[in-house]
């Protein structure tokens, strides 16, 4: 990690490592245990929407967690703005989460059904310190406009709010401390394409226009494509492919990123005929628990073009070779692009 | 030869404000070896639809009309109807955790319709079910008949279900959302499933679903639903070349493009504002604030005066292609 890139970036994950302790299965034997986060790093900086793909259980929801200081990580540092999260005493830590906020999964859960939506929204202030009441009020009015909603809803109740306004409920508290990162975990699931829609444009108009910072955690692979400029693709606790997101997705190099852009279904009744090769795809929970840390690729056993390498030693995130890759013959100075395989596509391709 | 005939299917529920249309006078039919798939958004009806087909509505609400699958569904007595339920007519729920008896291993619950159907002990019973069982792909001897539904993932539980459905080998399959809750890739499995249990048994499927994506690739017919009524239907090949009516077209321009048409000429610009996705403005009516016209005329880019005071026909625009909208858009652009 070079010094200047530390300087501008706001988020910084090293090496972050989660495990959970599972309930014993007999009593005398010893706990197993759960790698949700296996050395996932990433940096994001500020302006800039980070997508993270990958299936449930992959550990998505754990990072965001995790980034947001709800649970601390074994081994490996959270850095956001210039702090390491998990080292902070309490009193430091809620001076730092004014600048990083989350967007919780389930906008019926994360909202507080006996709350006014004004004391929803105004809750994280605060976080801000002392501040009067019409000030805050002034505040909360002005967010619920930015997110599209009427100042007088303030005085409404969750349960008067259809899905996609509850959604912006929520993003208007995330957005009332004026914050540096937002952590959607999952913004849209569950909403309807047209809401959905909506809802998008309003977090793109939002980061456009307060210079925010997504770090945006989905399992749809074209809403990640659309949201953001770059992203990682998890399995298993660990990415394995990373980089900007339109390179990413049409040069996709991962067998595991290449087996998840093939399954997701295209509205062209013209594809139909061809045969989506998908190979039996063994529960991705139990294979966490059975491999032994550091051994092995976590996606050998789902993957088409394993050898015995890939079972014994799990690789490492490197760089593609720049230039010598199909599709990159434009651009040889491309090298963000990482992928932890022995046998990327492209090595495939040019063989 | 129809095997499935739905006329003028009403239903209807007690409002405050009087009696409501939950369904408008659904038409259409279905035939043996086909798919025909449902997509509108939530609130439309499209369960309900599947509800009133198999019987299954809420006390609350009364269908009218006919549903002639042999004879007509509505007006048998639910003797009857318990007889065909899950032995001619099966279907899929959409969410496999709640369709599955949590206290029951999956062996006896498969093997329950066989016993009632087709009258068979229980060990012949759960003898069948095993071998329904690894038709799904959940390879049995007697071990996946004892197992429990909490110890099967997601992807594995509705495979479950689809086992319970085609126990029976129904004529006509029903399957509401049946991926709804599940990753790409297992959805790519599942739906493959489905596909090639239908056609090997040459069975009817109708696949609901929100995702225009799923109907597009699995479908041979289907119908655009919206606030309870059809607004578009036809040949799914035809109705994706033209997308007719606004509702469909709205609903097929605000996914995000998953597949970037130009990856072969380079990078195109970062994303930024041009890059909006195009949305329908509001949202789905609830089913008590459903206009007297057209429903979607106040979201609707091309409504004028006469939508919202009567509901438009269906207007023929091609062979078996048909949209309930006055102003229905001529290309795909």
């Amino acid at each position: 990690m070079n010094q200047e890139k530390t300087e501008t970036s706001l988020l910084q994950i090293r090496k972050v490592v989660r495990e959970y302790i599972l309930p014993r299965q007999q009593l005398f034997s010893p706990a197993k245990r759960f790698r949700a986060l296996d050395g996932v790093s990433l940096t994001v900086n500020s302006g800039e929407s980070f997508g993270i793909v990958g299936e449930s259980g992959c550990g998505k929801s754990t990072l965001a967690r995790t980034v947001m200081a709800l649970e601390a990580p074994q081994s490996g540092e959270i850095c956001f703005q210039g702090e390491i999260l998990h080292s902070l005493k309490a009193e430091d830590l809620r001076r730092v989460r004014r600048g990083l906020q989350m967007i919780f999964q389930d906008p019926y859960g994360s909202l507080d059904p006996r709350q006014s939506v004004g004391k929803i929204v105004a809750e994280p202030l605060s976080l801000l310190g002392e501040m009067t009441h019409e000030k805050r009020s002034e505040m909360v009015a002005e967010t619920l406009e930015n997110v599209g909603l009427s100042p007088n809803d303030a005085v409404k109740f969750p349960h008067e709010f259809s899905g996609g306004q509850r959604r912006r409920i929520a993003i208007a508290r995330a957005l009332i401390t004026r914050p540096a990162l937002i952590v959607a975990d999952e913004p849209v699931s569950a909403l309807d394409v047209s809401v959905q829609a909506q809802v998008l444009n309003l977090m793109m108009d939002l980061r456009d226009r307060h210079g925010l910072a997504y770090l945006f955690i989905s399992h749809d692979l074209s809403i990640v494509r659309h949201m953001t400029t770059k992203v990682a693709v998890m399995y298993a606790g660990r990415i394995v492919e990373t980089g900007p997101t339109q390179k990413l997705f049409d040069h996709a190099q991962h067998p595991y990123t290449r087996a998840l852009l093939a399954a997701v279904p295209r509205p062209d009744p013209t594809r139909k005929p061809q045969k989506r090769a998908i190979n039996s795809l063994p529960n991705m929970l139990n294979y966490n628990l059975e491999t032994e840390t550091g051994r092995g690729c976590a996606y050998a056993s789902r993957c088409p073009l394993v050898e015995d390498k890939c079972r014994n030693s799990s690789p490492e995130l490197q760089n593609i070779q720049a230039g010598a890759l199909a599709g990159f013959e434009n651009n040889p100075q491309e090298i963000d692009h990482k992928v932890a395989c022995y046998k990327p596509y492209a090595a495939l391709v040019s063989n | 030869m129809n095997l499935l005939t739905v006329n003028n299917l009403t239903v209807s529920t007690e409002h405050q404000s009087g009696s409501i249309n939950i369904l408008d006078n659904l038409n259409f039919n279905l035939e043996r070896g086909k798919s025909l798939g449902v997509v509108g958004e939530s609130g439309c009806g499209k369960s309900m639809m599947a509800f009133a087909i198999m019987g299954l509505l809420p006390d609350n609400m009364t269908a009218s009309g006919e549903v002639q699958f042999g004879g007509n569904l509505l007006s048998l007595p639910e003797k009857e109807l318990c007889q065909i339920r899950g032995n001619k007519i099966s279907m899929v729920f959409q969410e496999p955790m709640s369709a599955l008896n949590p206290v029951l291993p999956i062996g006896f619950q498969v093997a329950e319709s066989l016993r009632l159907h087709k009258n068979l002990s229980l060990h012949q019973a759960q003898q069948q079910a095993s071998k329904v069982l690894e038709r799904v792909g959940l390879p049995s001897q007697q071990y996946a008949l004892s197992l429990y539904p909490h110890q099967l993932s997601g992807g594995q539980r509705q495979r479950v279900v689809i086992a319970i459905a085609m126990a029976c080998k129904p004529e006509l399959i029903i399957a509401d959302e049946p991926t709804t809750a599940l990753d790409v890739t297992i959805q790519a499995q599942i739906l493959a499933l489905i596909a090639e249990l239908v056609f090997e048994e040459n069975m009817s499927l109708i696949l609901i679903t929100h995702d225009l994506g799923v109907v597009a690739e699995n479908t041979d017919q289907m119908l655009v639903m919206y606030a309870g009524r059809i607004v578009e239907r036809g040949p799914t090949n035809k109705v994706f070349e033209r997308l007719a009516h606004p509702y469909t077209r709205g609903l097929f321009a605000s996914i995000p493009e998953s597949e970037n048409p130009n990856a072969e000429q380079g990078l195109q610009a970062e994303y930024s504002l041009t890059n909006r996705l195009s949305t329908i403005p509001g949202r789905v009516p609830e089913f008590w604030e459903r206009s007297k016209g057209c429903s979607f005329a106040d979201r609707c880019p091309r409504a004028q005066a006469n939508c919202s005071l009567e509901v438009p026909a269906e207007i023929q625009l091609g062979a078996g292609h048909t949209s309930a909208c006055f102003f229905p858009f001529e290309q795909k652009v």
